[in-house]
């Protein structure tokens, strides 16, 4: 009976409680007719972002605020949209939350900042700038667009990325990269591991690089491409047989590395790290 | 003569080509001289560090290829012209990290003008001055960054701070072992950018 009655007592606290959350939290909708290429920042301290595209030429932007101890601010100077999420008096990680669901015309330009996180674009044909703490960020399907990366320890996902200029730099976070290809992909880690799936494409420019952070890319066994991979103190591993650079620009360097091509080195990789570990698979 | 102005002609004045409107500021402006005093400091102790050996041709085409790729200059409309001569020190490695040390500078110095009681982080200004620091602070604008900090962000950024000093000190090492080591010059300057943008999150926190 008592037992009951405590049970009976929890429900009634858990109740109240969500009572009490939902009745905190605030819903807004904002709305702002672009035009093309509009630039649109999200200016997240704490919570989420998550960005699509929009079928039409309106940004829309539903804010979810979580308390009473964050405001959510918006200005429109003609194609520039910027929301931020400013903390008030009392405003903790906890309850300075704001989650946001963007939709953008897919030609906009996005930037997006949050601690936490997770921040999220999808389907964009603009540039997507991202920023955060330890915020996880995931953007995928994305071509022909500038993606830039700034992370301490979050992890960072990209996925379908087709004809981009990639800058990544992480401390601590992984990055993973999935079919990813462009005229320009680099890679900063400092204790970061790297992992690259995919085909390196036609005539890009890739430097994956950490301090400390393996490095492991997975390629076709016909993918074409010119590699130079060094660890200073790690170790490398290569599945390709590669052949020998008709023009050697660099030696390879004191330390463990390998350098050569594949089919008609149609793009450049370059590899390095300090002490992580480098390996080049074939699949 | 203005600050913006002097500043423009820096290289110069600090080749010893500055005529005398140029010391005309430098002597009644406290801050250029400041700053050119500071500049001539980390020119002379990146000397120390880079040797003062010119690094290879390769290392400018490297350099110009990365640049040109970036879309930041066209490629050269001349076959064979290099876009850094030699002769242009403002390239040179000492250079280069001595610009890395100037936007730290330039960082500390935008933090201290930033500090005080009026912050405008709630969360942050109630708990600052009461954890001692953390041990991975390793220089002083590390430790005005940190100083700023709650006990928890503190830990966080310490903690990454840490992480690139150790890359910057490892960089930093085979160079001084192999000055012609273009993959730990570029690892050096790959690890002051990581410093940097640590930096700049950590400030955004602050300001926000």
């Amino acid at each position: 009976m008592a037992a009951r009655h405590r049970v009976g007592h929890i429900a009634v606290v858990i109740a109240v409680c969500a009572v009490a959350f939902a009745a905190d939290q605030v819903k807004k909708e904002f709305k702002f007719t672009v035009g093309q290429h509009a630039s649109v920042s999200i200016i997240n301290e704490y919570g989420p972002v998550t960005v699509k595209p929009s079928s039409n030429n309106q940004v829309v932007v539903v804010a979810i605020s979580h308390s009473d101890k964050v405001q959510v601010d918006n200005s429109q100077n003609g194609d520039r949209i910027v929301l931020k999420s400013r903390l008030l008096p009392g405003a903790t990680p906890a309850n300075a939350r704001v989650d946001y669901e963007v939709q953008v015309p897919a030609d906009s330009s996005v930037t997006l900042h949050s601690v936490d996180g997770p921040l999220r674009a999808e389907e964009l044909s603009g540039d997507v700038t991202m920023e955060g703490d330890s915020a996880i960020m995931d953007v995928r399907d994305i071509a022909g667009a500038h993606v830039h990366v700034n992370t301490l320890n979050g992890s960072v996902t990209l996925t379908n990325i087709s004809n981009g200029h990639i800058e990544i730099t992480s401390i601590g976070g992984n990055v993973v990269m999935n079919d990813v290809t462009g005229p320009f992909v680099e890679v900063t880690s400092a204790k970061g591991k790297i992992n690259y799936t995919g085909d390196f494409g036609y005539a890009g420019n890739y430097k994956l690089t950490s301090h400390t952070g393996d490095i492991e890319a997975t390629v076709p066994a016909d993918a074409s491409f010119d590699v130079n991979a060094r660890s200073v103190r790690g170790d490398v591993e290569n599945d390709f047989p590669l052949n020998a650079r008709k023009q050697i620009a660099s030696l390879p360097q004191r330390g463990r590395s390998f350098v050569g091509t594949a089919g008609r080195a149609a793009s450049s990789v370059i590899l390095r790290t300090f002490s992580g570990k480098i390996r080049l698979k074939a699949r | 003569m203005t600050c913006i102005e002097f500043q423009d002609i820096l290289p110069d004045v600090l080749e010893g080509e500055a005529d005398a409107a140029h010391a005309a500021h430098l002597m009644s402006c406290p801050s250029c001289s400041e700053l050119v005093s500071d500049l001539r400091a980390i020119a002379s102790g990146a000397k120390l560090l880079c040797g003062d050996d010119e690094p290879s041709p390769r290392v400018w085409a490297n350099i110009q290829r990365t640049l040109e790729a970036e879309g930041i200059i066209r490629p050269a409309t001349q076959p064979g012209a290099m876009l850094f001569p030699q002769q242009r020190k403002w390239f040179s490695p000492a250079w280069l990290t001595a610009a890395a040390a100037i936007a730290l500078i330039a960082v500390g110095a935008f933090f201290y003008s930033n500090r005080g009681p009026t912050s405008i982080h709630p969360q942050l200004s109630n708990n600052t001055q009461a954890a001692p620091l953390s041990p991975g602070a390793t220089d002083d604008d590390d430790l005005a960054l940190l100083g700023q900090m709650s006990p928890a962000e503190r830990a966080f950024y310490a903690d990454d701070l840490q992480t690139v000093n150790n890359f910057i000190r490892d960089a930093e090492t085979t160079v001084a072992q192999n000055p012609e080591d273009d993959d730990a010059r570029h690892f050096l300057m790959d690890a002051y950018q990581q410093r940097a943008m640590v930096y700049s999150l950590a400030m955004d926190r602050s300001v926000q």
